[in-house]
């Protein structure tokens, strides 16, 4: 496993800064980094979408196929989600099978997507019982410098709404059926301030993560608690309040993809 | 623009019997070609090739910021953006430290600015904090260049670093292997920290600088 | 699973690849390369990138090192160990791939390292290893090529030294033509596939592979359309290894 140490003096400066309200690049506590989202660049993939926020870059592909439903619901389409770490994105990213780091994203992009009902998966069944589609969601990271849970989430929403289910044995293709945006905005806890949109030094200094993701109507349908440290009720009451307010903002940039035209 | 001196690898920069390669270029049969992208520096008798992107490759005598990511008995392992981690060795460090107390001097994160010894039987590299103006840091902000912008971010005779050391009334160390490191008050780091960014990226002049700082 | 209907190849009336006038289904000429574009150094981690078009493949390469070889026991002491690592993305195929690596990955992913060991001058980093990871974020043909002809890009823009740049064009044939650089139809229906790279200074040959039907005259003619096009690709990367910095050639 590759290190990445971040030097004491660089981690005290950091927290001083952060004790009198100030970040690195001179961003305010809450303020995201720049976010640019390109609509379907990929044309093998039903819908897509690449984000870039600040140094971080994630693709997302939507790929939908028809297969037999989950026993338990045999009249609903399958949403399922992953994420690859690669080690084109960071030293610290190893080969090898999905390890907790990658399997947790998946997991809470997932949860943010279900929840919010954002696919209507009933829409998606063709046969009940037989043949439904299943939305595979798959997370690309390209490069790390922090907060994957967000730019994974705004890219897999806005790969999601910019979709099209494709033709099957002879019907026409449509977009897929969403309703809503939901948003996912994440925050770490350092030395007991807490900031908006990490980048990856403040990640590896930061005591504890919250990831919340909400819906237009604010009201919160995941979240997520993450690292070993600890929040006061307070402390997640307002950064929950800053989150609301925040969400509002990142949603019109996820519906705004600037859309990627093919000139090969 | 045009420009004639860019050579990209492989390229024929000479015959070897009018001169010898030096970095960044290579020998093979009777010609000297460049082994890296950037630009040609035909000297005397030899010819270099400036990476456009290098990594830093020590050389004995240079000044360095370390930062350990491993303690030992008798060894810290240090970091210094080298092909290579460095070794530190108890013997070459400015205190007297007794078997297993290493990390009572310095820890994982801990930095310090070491000279590059020699390179051992092995071939790992070591380093040495035995002279007067080598130290452990102990405040302040350390920022990482590429290795091939240090030349412009010390300006000719040191032009560039000192404007921005006196404007924003700092100590600045730029260390060979492109770890600089400032000490001041919180307000003016964030200024050099903003300077140091401008001169990387973009390039930027003594004016260009005096006006980001204010 | 089940797949878009829409994949199937296109094909004209009488079901050819290459019209009567000699054109093919894009389009192009029988000795005509897709349309490429190169962008060096688009990430910021790895310590050099790159990023190619080419036809609608799309890959993205970064490059770490040379660093420290882990696990210690894989160190050689003479040399650096060069690395490569092939992968597709689930969504770059019509028919989503399971992650993970698969025997094709594995053996591209050889055939690139070995390629590159041919022009990079490892003997000056020993005990390290060079670590070159290459995405298909989009395929369709052809992106081995692609992704050597970027990795060699990586590797420059990293300032790793080497011998040559490393350049890479496949040519094949297709309805009895032997054609330059076949896109997906092609590939999929054609009848011969032949990869190649080359150290475009001297010509000399690190990959070679053929899949399909190819007579001695029928080689010799698609190795030659496929160093014309490699040199082509050649001229291609010292553009964009230029315009990273600024500069024209």
């Amino acid at each position: 496993m590759r290190m990445d140490v971040i030097s004491s003096v660089n981690r005290e400066f950091i927290k001083n800064q952060l004790k009198k309200g100030k970040r690195l690049g001179e961003r305010g506590m809450d303020d995201y980094r720049k976010i640019k989202i390109m609509v379907n660049p990929i044309g093998t993939a039903e819908g897509s979408a690449y984000v870039t926020l600040g140094n971080t870059k994630v693709l997302v592909g939507v790929k939908l196929g028809v297969d037999k439903p989950f026993p338990d619901t045999p009249d609903k389409g399958v949403l399922i989600t992953n994420a690859e770490l690669r080690p084109i994105a960071s030293p610290t990213f190893e080969l090898g099978p999905p390890n907790p780091e990658s399997i947790e994203l998946a997991r809470v992009v997932d949860r943010g997507l279900r929840e919010s009902e954002m696919i209507d998966l009933e829409r998606l069944c063709m046969v009940p019982g037989e043949k439904v589609w299943i939305v595979f969601v798959d997370i690309h990271v390209l490069d790390y410098d922090g907060n994957l849970f967000d730019a994974s989430s705004f890219g897999a929403v806005a790969a999601l709404i910019n979709a099209r289910v494709p033709s099957y044995e002879g019907s026409e293709p449509y977009d897929l059926p969403t309703r809503g945006v939901p948003v996912s905005c994440t925050a770490v806890k350092i030395n007991g301030n807490v900031v908006l949109d990490p980048c990856s030094e403040e990640e590896k200094i930061a005591d504890a993560r919250l990831t919340v993701v909400m819906d237009e109507n604010l009201a919160m349908r995941a979240m997520q608690k993450g690292l070993s440290g600890k929040f006061t009720i307070e402390e997640i009451r307002k950064t929950i309040d800053v989150m609301s307010r925040k969400s509002r903002e990142l949603r019109e940039i996820i519906k705004e993809g600037e859309k990627y035209e093919q000139k090969n | 623009m045009n420009d004639m001196d860019m050579v990209v690898p492989g390229e024929l920069l000479g015959a070897r019997r009018e001169m010898k390669a030096g970095t960044g270029a290579y020998e093979e049969g009777e010609s000297v070609c460049s082994a890296v992208f950037g630009r040609k520096d035909k000297r005397s008798n030899y010819v270099n090739v400036a990476s456009v992107n290098g990594f830093y490759m020590p050389n004995e005598g240079d000044q360095v910021i370390a930062i350990v990511t491993d303690v030992d008995q008798t060894i810290w392992v240090t970091d210094i953006r080298a092909p290579s981690p460095a070794i530190l060795r108890t013997g070459e460090a400015p205190w007297k430290v007794e078997f297993g107390n290493t990390s009572h001097f310095l820890t994982v994160g801990d930095t310090a600015v070491v000279r590059i010894k020699s390179y051992d039987e092995i071939g790992r590299i070591q380093i040495t904090m035995a002279d007067k103006n080598l130290r452990k840091i102990n405040s302040g902000y350390i920022i990482e260049i590429p290795t091939n912008k240090i030349a412009k971010l010390i300006g000719r005779e040191g032009a560039m670093v000192n404007t921005i050391k006196k404007l924003t009334k700092c100590r600045i160390f730029v260390g060979r292997n492109g770890r600089v490191w400032i000490d001041g008050e919180n307000e003016g780091i964030c200024k050099a920290i903003l300077a140091i960014r401008k001169v990387e990226e973009e390039g930027a002049s003594i004016d260009d600088v005096e006006k980001v700082i204010g | 699973m089940n797949t878009k209907e829409n994949n199937e190849a296109k094909k004209t009336e009488k079901g050819k690849l290459i019209e009567d006038n000699g054109k093919r289904l894009d389009g192009r000429n029988l000795d005509e390369l897709r349309k490429i574009q190169m962008k060096v150094g688009v990430l910021n981690r790895a310590a050099g990138s790159a990023y190619v078009e080419w036809g609608k493949n799309k890959i993205l390469v970064g490059v770490y090192g040379p660093r420290e070889a882990q696990p210690r026991h894989i160190q050689n002491p003479l040399k650096g160990i060069i690395q490569a690592t092939y992968n597709m993305a689930s969504f770059s195929v019509s028919d989503r791939k399971r992650p993970g690596p698969d025997r094709r990955s594995t053996e591209i992913s050889k055939i690139i390292s070995r390629a590159l060991e041919a022009s990079i001058l490892s003997e000056s980093f020993p005990r390290t290893t060079i670590d070159i990871y290459l995405e298909v974020l989009e395929a369709d043909a052809g992106t081995r090529c692609a992704s050597l002809t970027a990795a060699s890009l990586a590797l420059a823009d990293a300032g790793i030294p080497m011998k040559d740049m490393v350049v890479s064009c496949a040519a094949g044939k297709v309805d009895d033509r032997v054609v330059l650089d076949l896109m997906k139809e092609e590939d999929n229906c054609g009848q011969a596939d032949l990869p190649v790279a080359i150290l475009p200074k001297s010509g000399e040959i690190v990959l070679m592979q053929l899949d399909g039907h190819l007579t001695g005259e029928e080689f010799e003619k698609a190795v030659s359309l496929a160093m014309d096009g490699c040199k082509k690709v050649y001229e291609m990367q010292k553009e964009a290894l230029m315009k990273s910095v600024g500069k024209v050639i």
